[in-house]
Order: structure tokens, then C-alpha cells, then sequence
């Protein structure tokens, strides 16, 4: 981990509904609806995590829920459509 | 979420079991016939939440249907607050921070969590004078309106509210009052406008009533705001009075001063026979019980579709709830013979003709 890794932060503008299930619904660019990880990753940053810890820390919840999934990807997608913000360019 | 006495009054009024939850999941036909109830009640959210706390029983396909009927529905309410926030955008520049009316503003300010409350459209109070300018505005952006105004000065003057569909496909209605018919003249403009709370739109400022003036705004939407009353609008009444500690001379002192006390103790009534004595407090309850309602009242009330009246009927008492004779006459005259762009798009459009249905339901009507 290093000075220069970006720093990861939920969208301040996100309008958000957390449903009964644990379905979330988030407006970024579109509105997307996210379900067991996504909202696991929503609740991760409830303060600003680093990239690299935002991904390890995923990678355990996502071992817990018997996912598999590339963590990184998964993260870049929720930056790019704008519900999650990076403070540089999210690494690849 | 716990599911408070409110909440349980909300979900169960309309079951065999009245007042408590089942002790099993209802059979098809009747959880088919409870959610449509909740989904004309606009409380799907506290059928959803019931269920996930394990308070109302269901299976697991009917869990399954609410859940996703309950996101389906909060995906709608984001695009609406979408909207809202862009809408924001373009007029803060001129000065203007919306008012946010009904669903959208009750939804984070008088209930325990947004995903409760259900709405479908965006409601936003407008001042009169700043209807035109914002109408013009949105139709400049490509949003579109259903019938051009009766004349020039109607949507300023004396229209309820300009519904306008954006091209996302939302609704937004720009109300200039509150409701419809003579009680949404009798209403002082200037002073319901005079108090308001900033609301966060996903870090947008936007505005709300005060809770006093909230209180009394979801008391007209239960009374005569539509054919039915909605116990979502209850549920607002409730939350408002709950979370924000509403000060009862307030709300009734206004209710009185607007014309509007016979109302407001109607919908208090009402929202107690729904909701149950402990969802309102004592004074404001003895208020609704006490307060007498005049025959000039009974009158006037009788022209709304949810007393038995119709849209026509409403239309004609409006000059009732006016203060002077000009407008009464400008009103009346441009109801009854609206310009001819009215009149042509009128006819362009799949709607019967004005008056003969609404002429003929009102003659059918006398006794």
C-alpha cells in the first residue's frame, strides 16, 4: 500500500433505498439495484478506504459468502458508474 | 425496522385478522387482494418490511414477489428524486429552491426510513408568480405538458397544478396550490410558502413545508386530494406529528385562518379510525372530535369526488373559495369557454367532450 493508492469513498451525491432484503438501489450515472456484496461494499465504506484495503477486506466477505468474483473489477464497475468515487484513477 | 403500532395498523386494517397479523400466510387470493390494497394505499414498503421482520407471514414466492415489487418501486422513487435534483440544478441559478410537496418530501422527513414510503410522481410547490417562467423553462428542456393552459394568466391564476412529463418519462405536477375546488383558494398562498426546511436531494438543497404546514397538507390530501383516501397520506400525518412534535394551536390556528378547520378535523378523524388513538396525540384528537363543521362547510365539501361529488362539480364551486368577484368572473369565464388552443388540443387528445360527461354526471346526481 502506498501514499499514492487512491482513495475509495461512496458517491456523496448517491441517492440511495435499502430495501427489507438488503437490496440496494443507487442513482449514479443510471440506477442500478445491488444485492448481497454490493451492499456489503457499501457498508465497507462507510468511511474512505484505500483501494488496496478496500479490496482485501471484499475479498474476505466475498470468501464468507461463498462468491467468487474478481474484487477489483467489481469495484472499478461500482466507480465507473459513479456510485463509488475514487480520488485518482482506480488501479488496474 | 421494527414495526410500531402504526406500521401494524397499516399493513393488517384490511384483514380478516384486523388489527393483528396472520398467524399464516394468506392463501393466493388473499395476499393477491392485500398487496393490491397496499399498492392503492401507496404502503407497499410497509408490507415489505413487515414481512422481512417475520410480522407478517408469507411465503417464500410472496416474499420474493413484495421484495422485488418493493425495489422495482424504490428504483422508480430515485429516478423521481433524479429528476428533481437536475430539475434543482437549473433553477438555482434563478434563485428558486423547489418546495418538495407530498410522497417525495415525506419520505425523509416523516418516516422512520425513505423505503417506506411509496410515491409516484414528483410534487413541487410553486409561488404563483414564478409558475410561468418555470413551465417555460421545462418545456424549453424538452419536457412536455398534457393540455395547454385555459388561458394565459390560468396556470398562475387559478390552476391546481401543471402536471409535465420530463423526457425520462417522469411526472412532475407544479402545483401552484394544494388541492383542487373552492378549499384550494381558500388557502393562503403567500403564507404557506412563508415557512419551510431545507431537505438534502443527494447533495442538492430542496425544501419542504414545515411540519405544522406538512401536517396540513397531507390532512387536505386525505380529505379531498383524492377520490380515495390514501393511508400513506395518514402515514405522513402521523410521522410529521411524531418525529417533528407539531404544536397543535399552530396547525389548527392555520387550518382555521386558510379555511380549511372542517378538513383537517376530518382527516384527523380519519387517520385515528385507520391508524388508532395512540397514533395521534390527545389534544389534536379532542380538537377533531370538538370542532363543529358548518353547513356552508358541508356544502362546499360535498363537490369533492371523495364526499360524492365530481371533477365537474368541484370545478364549478371553485369560485366559492375566491375572494373577489373579478376572478370569480375570469375564472368562469375561461372554464367554460378556454381559448381555442385549449379547445384544439381538447379535441386532438382522446378525452370525451368537457362538458357533456361532467354536465350530465352532475344532472344525474340531483336528487
Amino acid at each position: 500500500m502506498t501514499a499514492t493508492d487512491p482513495v475509495l469513498r461512496r458517491a456523496p451525491d448517491a441517492l440511495v433505498r435499502l430495501c427489507p432484503d438488503r437490496t440496494l438501489v443507487l442513482v449514479g450515472d443510471s440506477v442500478h439495484t445491488l444485492a448481497g456484496a454490493g451492499v456489503a461494499l457499501w457498508d465497507l465504506l462507510v468511511d474512505p478506504l484505500r483501494a488496496p484495503d478496500v479490496v482485501q477486506r471484499m475479498q474476505a466477505i466475498f470468501a464468507e459468502m461463498a462468491v467468487s468474483s474478481d474484487v477489483a473489477t467489481f469495484v472499478d464497475d461500482l466507480v465507473r458508474v459513479g456510485v463509488l468515487v475514487s480520488d485518482s484513477p482506480p488501479v488496474n | 425496522m421494527t414495526v410500531r403500532s402504526e406500521h401494524l395498523a397499516a399493513v393488517t386494517r384490511d384483514l380478516p385478522s384486523a388489527g393483528a397479523f396472520p398467524t399464516h400466510p394468506l392463501d393466493a387470493l388473499g395476499w393477491s387482494s392485500l398487496t393490491a390494497e397496499m399498492e392503492r394505499h401507496r404502503t407497499v414498503g410497509y408490507l415489505s418490511w413487515a414481512v422481512a421482520d417475520g410480522e407478517m407471514p408469507a411465503t417464500d414466492r410472496q416474499m420474493e414477489e413484495i421484495f422485488e415489487r418493493h425495489a422495482l418501486l424504490m428504483r422508480h422513487a430515485l429516478v423521481l428524486e433524479d429528476e428533481t435534483r437536475t430539475l434543482a440544478r437549473r433553477l438555482h441559478p434563478h434563485g428558486v429552491v423547489p418546495v418538495l410537496l407530498k410522497g417525495m418530501a415525506a419520505a425523509h422527513l416523516d418516516h422512520e426510513d425513505p423505503s417506506l414510503r411509496v410515491f409516484q410522481d414528483v410534487d413541487l410547490l410553486v409561488r404563483p408568480d414564478d409558475v410561468d417562467s418555470m413551465v417555460a423553462d421545462l418545456l424549453l428542456v424538452g419536457c412536455t405538458r398534457d393540455l395547454p393552459p385555459r388561458s394565459e394568466d390560468w396556470d398562475r391564476r387559478f390552476s391546481k397544478d401543471i402536471a409535465i412529463t420530463t423526457p425520462r418519462g417522469a411526472e412532475i405536477d407544479l402545483h401552484r396550490t394544494l388541492v383542487p375546488g373552492p378549499f384550494g383558494f381558500t388557502l393562503d398562498l403567500e403564507e404557506l410558502h412563508a415557512d419551510t426546511v431545507a431537505v438534502d436531494l443527494g447533495g442538492i438543497a430542496v425544501k419542504a413545508l414545515c411540519p405544522e404546514r406538512r401536517v396540513l397538507a397531507a390532512a387536505l390530501a386525505l380529505s379531498v386530494g383524492e377520490p380515495q383516501a390514501r393511508l400513506a397520506a395518514a402515514l405522513d400525518l402521523v410521522g410529521t406529528v411524531r418525529h417533528h412534535g407539531v404544536d397543535t394551536a399552530v396547525v389548527t390556528d392555520l387550518s382555521e385562518r386558510w379555511g380549511v378547520g372542517a378538513l383537517l378535523a376530518e382527516a384527523l378523524g380519519w387517520a385515528t379510525d385507520a391508524l388508532g388513538e395512540a397514533a395521534l396525540p390527545g389534544d389534536l384528537r379532542r380538537w377533531s372530535v370538538d370542532r363543529p363543521t358548518s353547513r356552508r362547510e358541508r356544502r362546499i365539501r360535498n363537490v369533492y369526488r371523495s364526499a360524492g361529488g365530481s371533477n365537474t362539480a368541484t370545478l364549478l364551486a371553485a369560485p366559492a373559495g375566491m375572494s373577489n368577484w373579478r376572478d370569480r368572473a375570469d375564472y368562469l369565464r375561461w372554464l367554460v369557454r378556454p381559448s381555442p388552443a385549449y379547445r384544439h388540443a381538447r379535441a386532438a387528445s382522446a378525452r370525451p367532450r368537457e362538458w357533456r360527461t361532467g354536465l350530465s354526471e352532475l344532472v344525474r346526481r340531483r336528487p
